[in-house]
């Protein structure tokens, strides 16, 4: 196995500014794939005439820059959820730029059951992820996925009385624990679609 | 331990969350302080392991964003339950909310299952009731029945939905194909396009109206801003969606969207930058004399690539 360093790093823009922790913490490393480079990058380029002109089809991306793109949206997905839960406000907090199907359904189950206990969430949590497996999508032509192993560390990140905002965290709860995560393109874009955690260990 | 990509950035936020959480049990040194009071199960990423039960269904419930104004309540297993939310419309058959996906999926996405764009929608669902078991992108044939009464605020955000908004086609220059290897320093030129809905300005904004008996709303829908990802860490923030290059403009840079990158691209996976764009919608609203205003969740782009190599000084 061939381990790249991605060393996506804390950019200076607002946006990532907003990110907070996730967007500068979960540099890490990515595994690719044993000698499965995805595309060439070479050859299939397009005659220049007419510059102004571009293929609406993106070229074929490397798989180690598609591994950047597809942590890219898990970072986005936990900004997401620091900015939704933070504030209370799921709207224009970024989940749906981010994340589909199971993936936003649970952040919004959770976003509810925090508004309906009078809680939101104080804090960021930490992240370590890595692609593990990237491919094409089975039967969707085009689209592609990828799973993503975590772990998460929420140790700084808590439930808090959104009046007074005392700490009000469960009981006995595991504090840092593997998070198996799958994303997959919708139209060319890559999204977090679920995440499963590992309720037994720590990691 | 969990290694830290940027320690500096990490302790500077850090900082920030002690300054707006400021509160003594902060300081909590293990287990010699007082207890803090135990909460509910509410959010899943923070219940693992825990011996907390989930905090069961409450009336009321859901404070959420969006509308504003009082919240119609609806029935679910004999408690009282909000009838609509920034989480969609409650449909008092499953328990579950919907909501329609901002963007709709393309055509031949899995959460069409099988059925053409146009042909009913795709909603999120989220059934905070149950555990929030079961959620998905579900189609539908139509939207489940709207509640009784909705905010304006509430009816703002579907006449939205009917615009279709959708994701742009980025584009740089060089562009990133072949031999169009560009330069440390050099202008990079930034732009989007696409059909549909991918772009407006606020001096040029989409409207939509959306009514229900006895309520109407105008939205006046743009894009804010439009934010790059240039995968080198640093973003372009772009007022407007950039300036398509054309070979008259030579070497000069792009007049209102553009960057240069400081490092070259070989040590990056793949050995290229990964360049997206995420457009952010605002949205202001009009409803009688009664107004209001939302971010919407910005709408990301698909990526593109590009190489960039050292200057090379050529005699």
């Amino acid at each position: 196995m061939r381990r790249v360093s991605t060393a996506v790093r804390c950019g200076v823009g607002l946006t990532v500014a907003a990110l907070g922790l996730v967007a500068c913490s979960s540099g890490g490393s990515v595994q690719t794939l044993d000698g499965a480079p995805n595309a060439s990058g070479s050859g299939a380029s397009t005659p220049s005439a007419g510059v102004s002109v571009q293929p609406t089809a993106p070229a074929v991306i490397p798989s180690g820059t598609t591994m950047v793109l597809v942590l890219r949206a898990y970072q986005g997905y936990w900004a997401a959820q620091v900015r939704a839960l933070d504030s209370g406000t799921v709207t224009g907090s970024g989940l749906q730029t981010y994340a589909t199907g199971a993936a936003l359904s649970a952040a919004y189950s959770d976003s509810f059951r925090l508004g309906q206990d009078g809680l939101l969430m104080a804090g960021t949590p930490r992240s370590n992820p890595q692609v593990t497996g990237l491919g094409p999508e089975p039967g969707q032509p085009g689209a592609q996925s990828a799973t993503i192993t975590d772990c998460l560390d929420v140790t700084a990140w808590h439930q808090i009385d959104s009046k007074t905002r005392q700490l009000r965290d469960p009981a006995k709860r595991l504090t840092r624990y593997p998070v198996h995560v799958t994303a997959r393109t919708v139209g060319g874009v890559w999204m977090i679609s679920e995440t499963r955690s590992e309720t037994g260990k720590t990691c | 331990m969990l290694r830290s990509g940027s320690g500096r950035c990490l302790a500077v936020v850090a900082l920030v969350l002690l300054a707006v959480v400021s509160s003594p049990l902060w300081l909590r040194g293990g287990r010699a302080a007082a207890d803090p009071p135990v909460g509910p199960c509410a959010n899943s990423s923070v219940c693992v392991g825990a011996s907390t039960p989930a905090s069961p269904p409450s009336g009321g419930g859901g404070s959420g964003g969006g509308g504003g104004g009082g919240v119609q309540v609806c029935n679910w297993q004999g408690v009282s339950v909000p009838c609509s939310g920034p989480y969609g419309t409650f449909d008092p058959a499953d328990g579950c909310y919907y909501m329609e996906a901002q963007p709709q999926p393309p055509a031949g996405d899995p959460s069409w299952q099988g059925h053409q764009p146009g042909d009913g929608a795709v909603y999120t669902r989220t059934c905070p009731y149950q555990g929030g078991a079961g959620a998905a992108n579900v189609w539908l044939a139509q939207a489940p029945a709207a509640p009784p009464t909705v905010t304006p605020g509430q009816l703002a955000h579907q006449a939205v939905t009917t615009l279709g908004l959708m994701p742009a086609t980025v584009h740089t220059r060089p562009d990133g194909g072949g031999n169009k290897t560009g330069l440390v320093g050099s202008p990079i030129w930034l732009w989007i396009d696409g059909s549909g809905n991918v772009y407006a300005k606020k001096d040029k904004p989409l409207y939509a109206t959306a009514s229900v008996p006895g309520l109407s709303v105008t939205a006046t829908v743009w894009v804010s801003k439009l934010v790059w990802d240039m995968g080198d860490g640093g973003t372009a923030n772009c007022s407007g969606p950039g300036t398509p290059y054309t070979d008259a403009d030579g070497a000069s840079a792009s007049p209102d969207c553009g960057y240069r990158y400081t490092k070259p691209s070989a040590g990056q996976p793949g050995q290229q930058y990964a360049i997206t764009a995420t457009a952010h919608w605002t949205v202001t609203w009009v409803s009688g004399n009664l107004t209001g205003a939302f971010d919407m969740d910005p709408i990301a782009t698909p990526a593109a690539t590009l190489r960039i190599s050292e200057l090379q000084v050529l005699n």
